[in-house]
């Protein structure tokens, strides 16, 4: 919040909270870096963060990968909150482009990964509740869909095709003109 | 790994992202999970508000002939309408006369002068992509003149099983309305009647009431504005139907000083700068150099429904016709250039012609400056993509498909 005074900041910086991955690997973040998640805020607004939060959902693995991306975006939120005082517009403007250009360039290197740690991220993000990485995700996942046939979508997904022969001649029929 | 381990609202964050209609479409058929996310309750209407209006397909002119949007990617053929009864390739002209499109659906009329049978007047609404057509059964008590407009509303979205949508929005072959007027001779005397059809089950025509009334001397199209359509009604009323809901409203037209009594008037509407509609109206026959422009007052009267007041008085200049004045009766408004201005997004202009002149003019109702007009082109009959896309196949049993004709 930004009506906090900078010695609350600064405690409320160093507060950290211990997240416990499925395979129990514990992994200390900070608070600003946890709040990203939804689902944990409202377990440090509840009070039931002391000795750990079990996130029986995400493997250690996953949930690295979600730290990483809560550290960056959590600096870029703190960045957004804090310099408007600091520079004047037009500094604030070019620091604020620079930054945004370099969280995209991370996205994109985040989003490097193979479809299972894809779908995991999709999985941790819904569960943790983190609209960004939620986004990005599912962004991700629906412009791989781009131009492609209903059977290649199914190979990229492994999804069994479940409409009977009849059923799938029926929609060509009816929707001819999206196959082409 | 298995997308059918994903929880229930992972494939719709997914597919509600997809980049077209198309894309949405290939995608749903890929499995039936996938084919019930897209036919749930509300998809759609999320689909809709991240990707904006659905895409312009092409173009019908008046001869069903189609000119695609060179943008939209679609091959023409699909919208042929050789499927039509009456309709093949060896008739030497097109049987039936355009009346309106929605959502990818065309409303027509067909006019069957053939020497065997009685003369038919008959509404067809058709989908150009699937192929299919349903006959709306005429009304007798009206003399149907070709020259009647005909409007295609959204149909009841509490009847819309899964293609439901929470805000109405829904219309396809088993599930719409139409709205026209027509001139009706009874006891007391001919005059103009509005009817709505309801597709469906207790499907027919029904006749609009207005106040308790449903004769009018006076029952005219002023156009259309922002997903509603308005008609110039007896002494200054105006009738006006939105198009998603088939919701009907009156309202009075007031300018404070004079009412509308039984002079003759002429009305079309545009939408404004500001995104609301203005209506402009002018006096036909006496001390017609002038154009009224109104706009809906914000608080509603309970007893009246929303007043419109007069927002300005527009004193047309003289010079801007080759007569120097504008002659009684000598002009009228082009609602057709109105309407196909709002589609291609001249706000705040309503256009003037002057037959006897061949001149087109456009009058900006904000700066109140009049020029020739020759960007516009001819009004044709945009047909978007449809809305929602055609989902009949692999349904949940029990949903209602009615009984489409098809080839």
């Amino acid at each position: 919040m930004a009506s906090a005074g900078s010695g609350d900041e600064k405690a409320a910086a160093a507060a950290m909270i211990t997240l416990i991955s499925s395979d129990n690997e514990k992994f200390e973040v900070t608070e600003a870096t946890a709040t990203l998640s939804q689902t944990i805020r409202h377990m440090i607004e509840d009070g039931c963060t002391d000795g750990g939060v079990p996130l029986p959902n995400v493997t250690s693995k996953i949930l690295a990968r979600v730290i990483e991306y809560c550290k960056k975006h959590a600096t870029a939120a703190a960045g957004e909150e804090g310099s408007s005082s600091s520079f004047s517009d037009a500094a604030f403007l070019e620091v604020d482009r620079a930054f945004l250009e370099e969280l995209e360039e991370f996205d994109d290197a985040f989003l490097e990964v193979d479809r299972a740690t894809l779908f995991d991220l999709i999985l941790a993000a819904n569960y943790l509740d983190i609209k960004g990485l939620l986004n990005l995700t599912c962004q991700k996942v629906a412009d791989s869909v781009k131009g492609k046939t209903p059977e290649q979508i199914r190979e990229m997904y492994n999804i069994v095709n479940d409409l009977t022969p009849e059923e799938e001649a029926e929609i060509r029929r009816e929707t001819q003109w999206a196959f082409e | 790994m298995c997308t059918h381990a994903l929880p229930d609202d992972i494939p719709e964050l997914i597919l509600v992202r997809l980049d077209s209609t198309a894309c949405l479409i290939r995608a749903s058929s890929t499995c039936k999970r996938w084919r019930r996310v897209v036919a749930g309750v509300g998809f759609l209407r999320r689909f809709r508000s991240i990707h904006g209006p659905p895409i312009v397909a092409g173009t019908y002119d008046d001869g069903a002939r189609f000119t695609p949007t060179p943008s939209s990617g679609i091959d023409g053929r699909h919208f042929s309408l050789d499927f039509l009864p009456g309709n093949t390739r060896s008739s030497s002209s097109f049987a039936w006369v355009f009346k309106d499109t929605r959502a990818g659906l065309v409303l027509l009329e067909r006019n069957d002068r053939g020497a065997a049978g009685p003369y038919k007047q008959d509404l067809v609404i058709c989908d150009p992509l699937s192929r299919r057509y349903e006959i709306i059964a005429p009304f007798y008590r009206a003399t149907w003149f070709p020259h009647n407009k005909a409007f295609l509303l959204d149909g009841d979205s509490s009847k819309s099983s899964s293609m439901a949508m929470a805000d109405g929005g829904c219309i396809g072959l088993s599930n719409f309305r139409v709205i026209c007027v027509a001139f009706t001779v009874g006891p007391g005397g001919g005059g103009y009647e509005a009817f709505v059809f309801t597709s469906g089950s207790s499907c027919g025509w029904r006749t609009i009431h207005i106040h308790g009334q449903s004769n009018f001397r006076c029952f005219s199209l002023m156009g259309h504005s922002e997903g509603k359509i308005y008609w110039w009604v007896d002494g200054g009323m105006a009738v006006v139907v939105n198009r998603a809901t088939a919701d009907l409203a009156s309202f009075v037209l007031r300018d404070g000083v004079e009412g509308f009594g039984d002079g003759s008037y002429e009305a079309t509407v545009t939408t404004g700068r500001n995104g609301e509609a203005r209506i402009a109206v002018r006096r036909i026959y006496r001390g017609n150099d002038y154009v009224k422009v109104f706009a809906a007052r914000q608080q509603e009267l309970a007893a009246r429904g929303i007043e419109w007041a007069l927002e300005k008085t527009i004193r047309l200049p003289a010079a801007a016709t080759p007569g120097g004045q504008w002659h009684d009766g000598c002009w009228s408004f082009s609602k057709a250039q109105t309407l196909a201005a709002a589609s291609c997004r001249r706000k705040g202009t309503v256009f003037i012609r002057l037959p006897a002149e061949g001149l087109l003019l456009a009058l900006d109702l904000d700066s109140e400056t009049i020029e020739p007009e020759s960007a516009l082109s001819k009004v044709g009959y945009p047909v978007e993509l449809p809305w929602p896309p055609v989902l009949r196949a692999c349904r949940q049993p029990g949903t209602d498909l009615g009984d489409h004709h098809e080839r």
